[in-house]
């Protein structure tokens, strides 16, 4: 176990080491522009250009840039453009919302994707299978740009029951945190529910027929012991795959969209303000801190799965 | 007057004086109910769509921010707080009187007004504007290009070592010289503007956005987070020695100020509409940009209008725009009426390069909406390329306006790549030389500050073409055409100058580098408790926070 | 019916007619290859009922409704709404913005570019994602630690922020990399951006499958058997992964169709002049207060043909996985006997 963790620890560090690579060749390579020029505004002079070029080091070779870079990343010093604040100020201070948004949306979403796979399963080619397979469907194909304002007008304005968004602190009122949350919980969740019902359901017919399953059924089990202990427990285990890459992709602020129309201050928020800016540090920054959490839930699911199933986990070591 | 009539004159006169002192009561009066005698206090909560560049006076180079600072940060002159043509005026700021100009129009001479303090206490010296220049430089401030005139700046931006010789500072008698290498009728407008704002000698030499300066004007920053938002209380110093120092300035009704970055234009209409928030700084959204105006115009909105142009350029050193009857099909080919409609009526259609409401302004159409017309002199122009590549920005509606000018010039026969560019990029990619095929494409212009120079100078003078950061998209280079800029720049805009100015407008356009075609409308939204007609709107800083009162 | 081993009846005849079978699924083949159709007649009625091409403006154009004039766009900036044959069939469904552009043609034009780069993104991600899976899978080792840590890369890499730059920076001066060239407007560029980043999504559930089938007895026997590795993975193993490819390809296709309405929304996707049922939503938002169907139209759209293929791809996986639909049957007596209805598979 202890060499497991070891080498995932590694490849999580290796994955880092090539996030920040990647990131850095689109941003400063691909679009062949110096940032100084942006920073240099309308009226530059070309003095103006390479003043700035010197304070933040453009002039210097790529790699070299790149190496500073990462040393700042470090030491907490990087620093974004406009304005002219560290980096890692605006994460941390993003980090309430947009843990707030994900894990409130991820329960919501496990719980009913789960449910509702469960009994369409269950009932499987009945009246309850086909309405729970539709509302999956719909689900996941309307996008978070359309669902998000809509949702907005419906509620917001049109009923005036719900905030038209930001994010208001636990700390500072509890019940205005969750309202803000709701519309922007139920957007990010809906989408998730139907793909998370529909491959529950998909497992769960493959795995009632297999042969260890009979043998439960014929050993006397109730039905209802058979599909919890065996069914169940078999057919979450890629189902924990996906909760695990979704859930760290969330965290590291994809949920980008959604942050941005309901004025969520959270790290997606920063991510396209950066983007907007065109602006290498804030990207830098949510880049490595959203790979983080997506390393390290993928290495979470990992041990779960590993423990889930044992072929998995002796097959592993067998062959290493 | 009758003997009987001059008592009963001075008891009616006495009695008029005395119930007018009883009205205008002190302080944190409840509404006395006269017109321009709203409540006293409050806080305005206002929102912004983006957080601004910086909330450094030195390097803020945008609308935003301008207009966060305006009544923070007071330079030697300063705007009239006036509405329209009238805020165009340079009035005394933290400087007794308008500069004496001297030398040629090389010195400039002006005096500080004794007792003014900063919000923290110290006291304002003349050496501190010196300071001023010096640090905005230091911090390679956007705006330093502004006065590298002055005698030595240009030394000091390359070594950053000073003081900077060409400006003297008495701090005894508060006597500051500039002396500049070369005349330049701008140097006053530019004195104006908040880049050369006094600071303390002590502040530091980097961006204070997260914790600004301390402030000379009636209100100052108290708590500032990047990217979220900030606020503003009354500046103690203001009412103690500032204020009585510039009485013609205003104090300001309001007792304090937020301002919340919301992201989202939609959620900033509801939150007015819904008394939310009290303000927004950008103009709605055009897609309820119709619905505000019925509903609310007169009552809590007003338009404003801008001193912009919005433009099409074509590369003049290029085929096909190399051609002179090609860029003047161009213009015949493009109707106002279609973009004043894809703007949802927030532009206003102009054929000139000056707008209104610049000094040298004058209307004239040259090129009547013609696309028949156009189509025969493309004809018979005759172009040899007829591949171009038109650019816009992915900001709406330019983008749409682009896409208009894409399909104008498809029309006209062209083969057209179109390529949008994020908002952010989109100048620095079109001003870069070694960016291909820079055919034709978008632009706009907002003065700095209201002299004609400024849009002649950086936009359609032939030096002002450079490999990187160019503004001249249109790459005018004509002989004739920047003798007249560099002459008329150096010399004080007076009714001469103006005039001259109208001639030159016509002159270029007959030149045809770009098809103007507006001016841009802003906008003033404010919720239902706020009076909207003592919001002023300033044509360079936007609103004024010294202007907002509740009702 | 006497019952014959699959294997000598020709297993392909027999899916088809078990798909057959199953009716919904049939019915919503049919809705799905009406919208192929619906898409592909763009030509025919732009040319012959609309009178106007998919970019063509009209903004301060008038059309003759019932012998009355109306503006194509009012000067306020609202398009009209729908016409439907009010005006001899221009602007079926009205105007699509202040640019006055005809609507339905453009609703027509969009959807080629949304089903082009939703499939072939769908089919690239997809045949990655198998090789990956199973090399990954079947070789375990450092084999699979390479392609898991490059997958996890894929995955940790802020999926829109570098779809963005990439679409930004490449819209610009296109790609050329010596051996093939793209303009800045070329389809290919969101089409292979989100078959890189939806890969990982595929690629981690297979490699899954194949880890645990290679377990299995049969993958011991061939390889007892003598057979290579690539028969092994080619011929053993993929056949019995076809159930989770092709369920996981039909939900691919929705997934790529609303990646490029986000890429899109972001300005990262489908350039102009091109447009998708993406583009038109991101247009449609902005305009939703004024004129919701502009929103909704092309919404509804991406959700009708989600809702097909998805139909369309279960009743595939059960007609082709005689045991999956085994253990629909299974699934179903079980049900009998719980005292709820039988009826069509879905």
């Amino acid at each position: 176990m202890v060499r497991f963790v070891a080498r995932r620890l590694v490849g999580m560090i290796t994955v880092l080491f090539a996030v920040s690579l990647i990131v850095f060749v689109v941003f400063m390579v691909l679009p062949k522009q110096n940032p100084a020029q942006s920073l240099a505004g309308k009226n530059a002079t070309p003095l103006l250009v390479k003043s700035i070029e010197e304070e933040w080091g453009f002039d210097e070779s790529l790699p070299q840039q790149y190496l500073t870079m990462m040393e700042r990343v470090f030491t907490g010093e990087l620093i974004q453009y406009e304005p002219r604040i560290p980096v890692s100020d605006r994460v941390i201070e993003g980090i309430p919302a947009t843990f707030s948004l994900t894990i409130g949306a991820a329960a919501i979403w496990l719980f009913f994707g789960l449910l509702l796979g469960y009994l369409s399963a269950v009932r499987a080619g009945g009246w309850l299978d086909r309405i729970l397979t539709g509302v999956s469907i719909a689900g996941i194909s309307i996008p978070v740009f359309l669902l998000a304002p809509v949702l907005i007008y419906v509620f917001a304005n049109k009923l005036e029951i719900l905030p038209n968004g930001q994010y208001v602190p636990f700390s500072e009122d509890p019940t205005e945190w969750l309202k803000h949350l709701i519309l922007p919980w139920i957007t990010l969740a809906v989408l998730s529910i139907g793909f998370y019902s529909r491959v529950l359901r998909s497992n769960m017919l493959d795995v009632m027929n297999e042969d260890y399953v009979r043998t439960a059924r014929a050993k006397g089990l109730s039905e209802r012991q058979v599909m919890t202990r065996h069914v169940l427990r078999n057919s979450l285990i890629p189902v924990i795959t996906l909760f695990g890459l979704d859930f760290g992709a969330t965290i590291a602020g994809t949920a980008i969209i959604t942050e941005v129309i309901f004025s969520i201050d959270g790290i997606g928020n920063y991510a396209a303000e950066g983007v907007g800016k065109f602006e290498l540090p804030p990207i830098m920054g949510v880049a490595l801190y959203g790979a983080f959490f997506v390393v390290l839930l993928n290495t979470i699911v990992d041990v779960v799965y590993a423990y889930l199933d044992p072929r998995v986990r002796l097959g592993e070591t067998a062959s290493s | 007057m009758k003997k009987l009539g001059a008592p009963i004159a001075v008891l009616v006169l006495a009695a008029v004086a005395a119930l007018g002192l009883a009205s205008c009561g002190g302080g944190s009066d409840s509404t006395s109910g006269d017109s321009g005698g709203g409540q006293k206090g409050g806080t305005l909560n206002g929102t912004y769509g983006s957080f601004p560049d910086y909330l450094d006076p030195a390097i803020s180079y945008t609308a935003e921010g301008w207009t966060a600072m305006a009544d923070v940060y007071i330079p030697l002159l300063t705007y009239k707080h006036a509405n329209g043509e009238e805020g165009s005026e340079v009035v005394p700021g933290l400087a007794e009187d308008l500069p004496k100009i001297t030398n040629g129009g090389k010195t400039y001479t002006l005096k500080l007004r004794p007792g003014l303090k900063y919000s923290d206490g110290t006291p304002v010296k003349a050496s501190d504007f010196r300071f001023a220049v010096e640090r905005m430089i230091q911090l390679n401030s956007g705006g330093s290009p502004f006065y590298l005139t002055i005698e030595g700046a240009e030394d000091f931006a390359k070594t950053k070592k000073g003081p900077i010789p060409g400006i003297k500072t008495n701090d005894k008698t508060g006597e500051i010289v500039v002396n500049l290498e070369g005349p330049r009728g701008t140097f006053t407008n530019e004195l104006g503007l908040m880049f050369v704002a006094p600071l303390p000698p002590d502040t530091p030499v980097e961006d204070l956005s997260a914790n600004p300066p301390p402030a000379t004007g009636p209100y100052m920053i108290t708590k500032s987070q990047p990217g979220k938002g900030w606020e503003y209380e009354r500046n103690p110093y203001w009412a103690k020695a500032n204020g009585k120092a510039m009485p013609d300035y205003p104090e300001g009704v309001i007792d304090s100020a937020k301002m919340t970055v919301i992201r989202n234009p939609e959620s900033q209409v509801d939150d007015i509409e819904q008394g939310t928030y009290q303000w927004m700084q950008n103009p709605p959204p055009s897609s309820r940009y119709a619905e505000v105006k019925e509903k609310y115009e007169g009552t809590q909105y007003r338009p404003e209008s801008t001193v912009s142009t919005y433009y099409f350029w074509m590369n003049t050193q290029k085929p096909p725009f190399d051609d002179l009857k090609v860029r003047q099909a161009v213009n015949h080919a493009i109707d106002a009426k279609a973009l004043e409609r894809i703007y949802a009526g927030q532009i206003t259609a102009t054929q000139q390069i000056l707008p209104p409401g610049m000094p040298g302004y004058e209307k004239f159409e040259l090129y009547p909406y013609d696309l028949d017309k156009a189509k025969q002199m493309i004809k018979e122009a005759n172009p040899s390329d007829m591949d171009i590549t038109v650019w816009t920005d992915t900001e709406s509606p330019n983008n749409e306006g682009g896409e208009y000018l894409n399909e104008v010039l498809k029309d006209l026969g062209f083969n057209t790549t179109f390529k949008i560019l994020n908002a952010d990029n989109y100048f620095t990619v079109i001003g870069n030389a070694t960016t291909p095929d820079l055919d034709a494409g978008w632009s706009d212009w907002f003065q700095d500050y209201p002299h004609p120079n400024d849009f002649f100078q950086p936009l359609l003078a032939g030096e002002s073409i450079l490999p990187t950061n160019n503004g001249n998209f249109a790459k005018l280079d004509d002989p004739a055409i920047n003798q007249k800029i560099n002459e008329l720049g150096a010399e004080q805009l007076g009714p001469e100058q103006e005039e001259a100015y109208k001639e030159l407008d016509k002159e270029i356009m007959e030149l045809a580098p770009w098809a103007p075609y507006g001016t841009r409308t802003l906008s003033t939204f404010v919720s239902d408790e706020i009076d909207l007609d003592s919001v002023i709107f300033n044509p360079t800083f936007g609103h004024y926070l010294t202007s907002f009162e509740f009702k | 019916m006497p019952t014959e081993p699959s294997a000598e009846r020709g297993p392909w005849s027999l899916a088809l007619r078990r798909f057959l079978r199953n009716r919904l699924a049939v019915a919503f083949l049919g809705v799905f290859l009406l919208i192929v159709v619906f898409v592909l007649a763009a030509p025919l009625w732009a040319d012959h009922v609309a009178h106007t091409g998919p970019n063509e403006e009209h903004t301060v154009e008038q059309i003759t409704v019932d012998g009355e004039q109306k503006d194509v766009v009012t000067p306020e900036g609202k398009p009209i709404g729908p016409q439907w044959f009010g005006a001899d069939g221009k602007f079926f469904l009205g105007a699509d913005s202040r640019l006055g552009r005809d609507e339905m043609v453009r609703l027509m034009y969009g959807g080629r570019t949304s089903l082009l780069v939703g499939i072939t993104a769908a089919l690239l991600a997809t045949i990655l994602a198998i090789v990956l899976g199973l090399l990954a899978g079947y070789f375990r080792g450092w084999v699979d630690s390479l392609i898991a840590r490059t997958l996890d890369t894929i995955w940790s890499l802020p999926v829109f922020l570098i779809g963005l730059s990439f679409g930004i920076a490449l819209a610009v001066g296109g790609l050329d990399l010596g051996f093939v060239e793209l303009s800045g407007g070329s389809l290919w560029i969101p089409i292979l951006i989100i078959s890189i980043f939806t890969v990982p999504y595929i690629a981690r559930p297979i490699r899954g499958e194949v880890l645990a089938l290679s377990e299995k007895e049969f993958v011991e026997a061939a390889i007892a058997q003598g057979a290579s590795p690539g028969r092994v993975m080619f011929t053993e193993i993929l056949p019995n992964l076809a159930s989770t490819v092709i369920v996981f390809f039909t939900l691919m296709i929705a997934n790529s169709m609303l990646f490029e309405a986000g890429l899109s929304f972001l300005g990262a996707g489908v350039q102009p002049p091109n447009s998708s049922w993406g583009t038109m939503i991101t247009v449609g938002v902005e305009l939703l207060r004024i004129q919701p169907l502009l929103a909704i139209l092309p919404g509804a759209m991406i959700m009708l043909t989600v809702l097909a293929l998805n139909i369309v791809g279960d009743g595939l996986r059960d007609a082709l996985d005689p045991r999956g639909k085994a253990r629909m049957d299974a699934a179903l007596q079980f049900e009998a006997q719980a005292g709820a209805g039988g009826g069509a598979a879905i």
